[in-house]
């Protein structure tokens, strides 16, 4: 969403406390998840599963599975059978296909899978850049404070006082082609800060803790502090805080996918199925419903195994 | 006449599709009116022509096929009195006749505040309208008019011959009219009595009064309120039916009744009868015309064959709407850089122009039923269709057209320097709007699956996508190779045809001998002696036959040649309640009906609200 | 304090500097001719006319000096003209669109306070029962739908198929407040939805802190009424990080109203914004973008400043 970096600033910063309570974990982590939660880890199974079938599908399992392909026009001309299908295009669901066909005859529901792909890719892309850099940057501020925070904070500051939307519009529309990879770098790079912001925070808290206190007071070295005692425990909140930026991202894809800032055609995204969907509004709006729940259902399904994770990495430290 | 061409002349021709064509790129429409008819056809009309009589005026026509656009009017009793907003595809870049590029849009706007000099009349010829009479000198190079009398602009100051020479001086330094002038010959404009004024021309042009129907040279403007540009666009001044009273921009311009406009109606009764036109820009067609379904606005313009569906589907489900459909010459499609490889290849472009389904790209285009199939610069229409350039151009056929691309694959002397037996590679752009990204990935599918093809699919906004094809900094080469885009119009055939078909860089006129003729708006850099020296020649005589042949001869030469391919020629329509009235049945002062809402640019004057 | 002023207010200049500058930089690096943009494609075929243009407007001179020269203008308050609508400035533009991008922006954070003030405290009160469940669960949807989504099936509802309200355009607050509201209600709640998610968690989990404060407790012993303990007493602790997050949320929202202007065609500062990236009309692009980006910057130091005060553990010194 066009707001969506800086929501990531405005969602409370997770910061470790011990206020809530969560049934110790000792049985296994997946019997003790809410049923919400449970759902929500078995959707997003189901989305990167199809993601990664989708981009597989022919070199690894030979179209094992009933998936359509998702550029295929079935009223256009079709060189194999040398003839123009007989396809329609806002079709309703059939037993063909399945959620009905597009403006231009395609398969609905083979977009619908193969859009998964380009979310897949930007979120995973943009949480490990998150991770490594920001967790690395933030963990070694927020411990080392000084004129490095002031500065390494200063800089934070200066890329998160753009409208998240005007600076990927602008990069964006830098480059004159495209590709995934480049949308992923992109978004993975303005992912840096609110990560930062977030380990920073944590790294200020647990510098703060008696047994880190107590480590300096010993005289343990600094370096070793850090990738010993800091590090490990602002991972988990950082990995939790992940799940919850992944869901930000994902609609930031959509949200420049729905102006047709993103991939290039005919490769489909939920936001460019939308965009496209919404011409045909009047005459059909199972077309706009969709890609809409796809989007919707995965993001809300990251939101909630992201906070599972949080609260769950709230009740480990409180355990430290 | 010598053959070789003025260099000046040509460039100056050059010049004028410009508008045409940038706003073709901006999937917007033409600026003007309708079908050039031959001028000396003009003044006979004039008398024959007689406006309609009886309850229901038609306009539009029954096209071939199942496209239908056909209008009924009821012309019952005319309301003086209430007020309409209309909802536009764009806002307009500014108010200055002379300066401001100026679209379907924006076009809707200025004829409620400007007057124009000459105007078309529903068989397409022009006729005087600010203007009481004009006569041509045996050669075309001389243009006498006189003035209606009695005429004040909205400030108050008189119209006179002297306005109109003092305007020339503007539109001599207005980058929207200085095209114009050069196009049309235009050299000196002079006050030859109180009403008389004289056109000088530096060149034959039989064509000239069509310019004096477009914003750039026709309208009128009050030239001493047009000393001060900047202060002239905030409160801009001419002898229209409506007086500009505010703009807000992107959100609404508003126009009210001129209580001194010099027009009337066939029973004598005041024009315009509305008082007061909001004008609201809303780009997204849907909501545009949802606006109008729901009574937030009573109409609703759009130039997407889509939206006219969408229309369609709701008046025949009820909604109470008019549809007033009109389809012009505007042709959509598509242009090849010449000059890059592959495309100078001619097999190439032949061969992707045989591998377009024609009826499956309008089909995306939400345009089945609505929009003609485009041969040619002309729509069947159009009196300069020709039936042997429809003949002529190429139609779709698979297994010819992955011949064709076979044999320049595996070509050693192939073009684009690759080895013989590698894919061709290329990039199709087209602007980021939903129905043109439809349209291009049919194309797409087809070219692709002869396995013989990389293209790459691109969608910048519109600046980068006209920047690119113009090449300003290469020479105007470009750096497009295969570009979506929009051609032609309903102005006399000349003023688009000429700019786009002359030497497009310096190189190519030196080689064909008309060193100072570049035209950078040769956007597909197709250049071909024998079209060049027909477009001229053609505004050289006013005899139709003449005309018609020289046309011709250029489509049937761009069929051979294919350095552009077509889809659907451009279906547009104001989408009114069902209350309103008057886009049809208006007429000219002479009584004439004219020639309804071209390229959805309505004629306001005339509107008014039935009971 | 004063010292934690002082470095903030330093911070301050200095991001604004390197916001300025970025911002510059970035839409001097936009594709595309400024000056084919400014003579339109008619003009451009005379060569030395561009060139002259290109000069006027300064293209020619390195980026660091057009950047010095423009910030000097800027700090006076002038941030050019437009090169496409010429002869407006674009102070003016911003200055007309300010008050339409504000009021969805005001109007969003009140529906979504309206809706999110209740919840949350039903949430809290209720704590882990049945209200507490269906109000989170509202708000974690609300919070996962895309406010263009939000926006789209507005309209199909309330425009396409109901028909009570315009499916787009802005009637500025001088029409009538009526006439205002039906045309800014949708996209303010279009924006609103997932500032009300956000807002009802964070009152829930304050208020849930709250509750178990010895003075609530002590409340309670009193025998004052839960609804008196509840808005009185426990809401006002919430409420202080709930102003802090409202300040960041108005800049994020200043910034943010960029699609849905672009959707409902509202003609505020995120809608022109687009319609410049697109017509390259770099003036308009950097006056906005700086705009926006100082405004946020100022309201976050604000908002840090506070964050500050309010919580001395942060603050070692």
């Amino acid at each position: 969403m066009s707001d969506a970096f800086p929501q990531l600033e405005t969602i409370p910063i997770p910061v470790a406390t011990a206020t809530e309570e969560v049934s110790a974990s000792r049985f296994g982590w997946f019997r003790d998840m809410p049923i919400l939660v449970k759902l929500s880890t078995g959707w997003l199974f189901l989305v990167v599963f199809g993601a990664i079938y989708a981009k597989l599908d022919e070199s690894v399992f030979g179209g094992a599975l009933p998936l359509q392909d998702p550029n295929l026009q079935t009223n256009n001309f079709n060189a194999e059978t040398g003839e123009f299908g007989t396809g329609e295009p806002l079709e309703g669901p059939s037993a063909s296909h399945w959620l009905g066909t597009d403006a231009i005859a395609r398969d609905t529901f083979a977009r619908l899978v193969h859009g998964a792909w380009v979310s897949l890719i930007v979120a995973s892309v943009s949480a490990t850049f998150g991770v490594v850099v920001g967790g690395l940057v933030g963990s070694l501020v927020g411990f080392v404070r000084g004129r490095f925070e002031t500065v390494a904070m200063a800089v934070i500051d200066v890329i998160l006082a753009f409208p998240a939307l005007v600076l990927l519009l602008a990069l964006v529309s830098i480059f004159e082609v495209r590709s995934l990879g480049l949308i992923s770098f992109v978004i993975g790079v303005l992912s840096i800060p609110a990560y930062t912001r977030v380990a920073r925070a944590n790294s200020l808290a647990i510098s703060n803790r008696e047994f880190v206190l107590a480590a300096q007071a010993i005289g343990t070295r600094r370096r070793q502090i850090l990738f010993r005692e800091i590090i490990p425990n602002v991972l988990p909140t950082l990995l939790a805080y992940a799940m919850v930026a992944a869901a930000f991202v994902v609609v930031v894809e959509g949200t420049l996918s729905f102006l047709g800032l993103s991939v290039q055609l005919p490769q489909s995204t939920w936001g460019n199925m939308i965009n496209q969907a919404r011409r045909d509004l009047k005459v059909d709006i199972s077309q706009v419903v969709w890609p809409s729940l796809a989007l919707t259902l995965t993001v809300l399904a990251l939101n909630q195994v992201g906070d599972y994770f949080q609260r769950r990495g709230a009740v480990r430290q409180s355990s430290l | 006449m010598t053959e070789r061409l003025d260099g000046r002349l040509a460039r100056l021709l050059a010049a004028l599709a410009a508008f045409a064509l940038l706003v073709a790129a901006c999937g917007g429409s033409s600026d003007d009116t309708d079908d050039a008819a031959p001028e000396d056809e003009t003044e006979a009309a004039e008398a024959e022509e007689e406006a309609e009589d009886d309850d229901v005026a038609e306009a539009g026509e029954e096209a071939e096929g199942d496209v239908d656009t056909e209008i009924e009017e009821s012309t019952g009793e005319r309301v003086v009195g209430g007020e309409i907003a209309v909802g536009l595809e764009a806002e307009l870049p500014g108010m200055r006749p002379w300066e401001d590029t100026c679209a379907s849009s924006c076009y809707n706007i200025f004829v409620t505040i400007y007057d124009k000099l000459m105007e078309s009349t529903e068989t397409g010829e022009y006729e005087p309208w600010l203007l009481e009479s004009i006569t041509p000198n045996e050669d075309f190079t001389e243009w006498v008019g006189t003035l209606r009398s009695g005429v004040t602009f909205h400030n108050g100051v008189d119209l006179t011959a002297q306005s109109l020479v003092d305007m020339f001086a503007i539109q001599q330094t207005g980058s929207q009219s200085q095209s114009q002038i050069a196009a049309s010959n235009l050299a000196t404009v002079e006050a030859t009595g109180d009403l008389e004024v004289t056109y000088g021309l530096s060149q034959p042009n039989s064509a000239f009064p069509a310019y004096l129907s477009r914003a750039q040279l026709g309208m009128v403007f009050e030239p001493g309120a047009a000393a001060d540009g900047d202060a002239f666009n905030a409160a801009p001044v001419g002898t229209g039916p409506f007086v500009f009273e505010s703009r807000d921009l992107d959100n609404e311009t508003i126009v009210t009744k001129n209580a001194d406009y010099w027009g009337t109606d066939s029973d004598g009764t005041q024009l315009p009868y509305l008082d007061k036109i909001s004008f609201r820009p809303i780009p997204d067609e849907g909501t545009r015309l949802d606006a109008t379904l729901s009574g937030t606005t009573q109409v609703a313009h759009t130039l997407r064959q889509n939206t006219i569906r969408d229309s369609r589907a709701e008046r025949d489900g009820g909604a109470e709407i008019t549809l007033f459909e009109f389809q012009g010459n505007n042709v959509g499609g598509g242009m090849f850089n010449v000059l890059v490889p592959p495309f100078d290849d001619i097999r190439v472009r032949k061969a992707l122009v045989q591998l377009t389904p024609q009826d499956q790209v309008i089909e995306a285009l939400g345009g089945t039923g609505i929009s003609l199939p485009g041969t040619q610069w002309f729509s069947p229409d159009s009196p300069w269709y020709s039936e042997a350039a429809a003949a002529a151009w190429p139609q779709f056929d698979f297994e010819a057209g992955k011949a064709l691309l076979e044999e320049y694959v595996n070509d050693p002397e192939r073009s684009d320097g690759k080895a013989v037996g590698e894919k061709i590679e290329y990039e199709l752009s087209c602007p980021p709007d939903p129905t043109l990204i439809a349209a291009m990935q049919v194309g797409f599918e087809v070219a692709t699956s002869t396995e013989l093809v990389d293209i790459n699919l691109t969608n910048y906004d519109q600046q980068t996508h006209i920047n690119y094809a113009l090449g300003a900094d290469n020479g105007f080469v470009g750096s497009h190779g295969a570009h979506c885009w929009r051609f032609s119009d309903d102005n006399d055939p000349s003023t688009s045809l000429n700019p786009a078909f002359a030497p497009p860089t310096a190189e190519i006129a030196a080689a064909a001998g008309i060193p100072d003729v570049v035209s950078p708006l040769n956007f597909a850099n197709y250049f071909d002696g024998d079209i060049f020296q027909a477009a001229i020649g053609a505004i050289r005589t006013d005899n139709f036959d003449e005309r018609y042949a020289l046309y011709e001869s250029i489509s049937l030469k761009i069929a051979e040649d294919v350095p552009v391919w077509w889809s659907g020629h451009t279906a547009t329509a104001l989408i009114t309640d069902d209350a309103v009235m008057g886009l049809v049945s208006w007429e000219l002062p002479s009584g004439t009906l004219g020639q309804g809402m071209p390229n959805a640019e309505g004629r306001w004057h005339q509107v008014w609200l039935a009971g | 304090m004063a010292r934690v002023l002082g470095t903030r207010l330093l911070r301050l200049v200095a991001t604004l500097f390197a916001v300025t500058f970025l911002s510059f930089l970035m839409t001097a690096l936009l594709p595309g001719d400024p000056a084919v943009a400014v003579l339109g494609v008619e003009g451009v075929q005379n060569e030395e006319l561009l060139l002259e243009v290109r000069e006027e407007l300064g293209l020619n001179d390195p980026i660091p000096v057009r950047y010095v020269n423009w910030l000097g203008r800027a700090v006076t308050g002038d941030l050019g003209e437009s090169y496409i609508n010429r002869g407006v400035p674009v102070a003016q533009t911003i200055q007309e669109r300010i008050p339409v991008t504000a009021q969805l922006a005001v109007m969003a954070i009140i529906i979504a306070l309206v809706l999110a003030i209740p919840l949350g405290v039903l949430g809290a009160y209720k704590e882990s029962r049945w209200p507490d469940t269906a109000s989170s669960a509202f708000a974690q949807i609300a919070l996962s739908v895309p406010n263009f989504i939000t926006g789209i099936f507005l309209i199909w509802l309330f425009s396409v198929t109901l028909r009570w309200l315009p499916a787009s355009n802005w009637n500025r607050l001088g029409n009538g407040v009526v006439d205002n509201l039906k045309t800014s209600i949708m996209p303010a709640t279009a924006l609103a939805m997932t500032q009300m998610a956000i807002f009802s968690r964070l009152v829930r989990s304050d208020m849930i802190a709250t509750l178990q404060e010895n003075f609530v407790l002590a409340a309670k012993a009193k025998g004052l009424t839960d609804r008196f303990i509840l808005l009185r007493h426990a809401l006002r602790p919430s409420s202080l990080s709930l102003m802090t997050i409202l300040g960041i949320n108005f800049g994020a929202l200043l910034g943010g109203t960029v699609v849905i202007e672009t959707l409902f065609a509202i003609p505020g500062l995120g809608f022109r914004l687009i319609n410049a990236i697109s017509q390259r009309d770099i003036m308009v692009i950097q006056g906005i973008t700086v705009f926006i980006a100082v405004v946020y910057v100022v309201i976050n130091t604000v908002v840090d400043l506070l964050y500050a005060a309010v919580d001395p553990r942060i603050r070692r010194s």
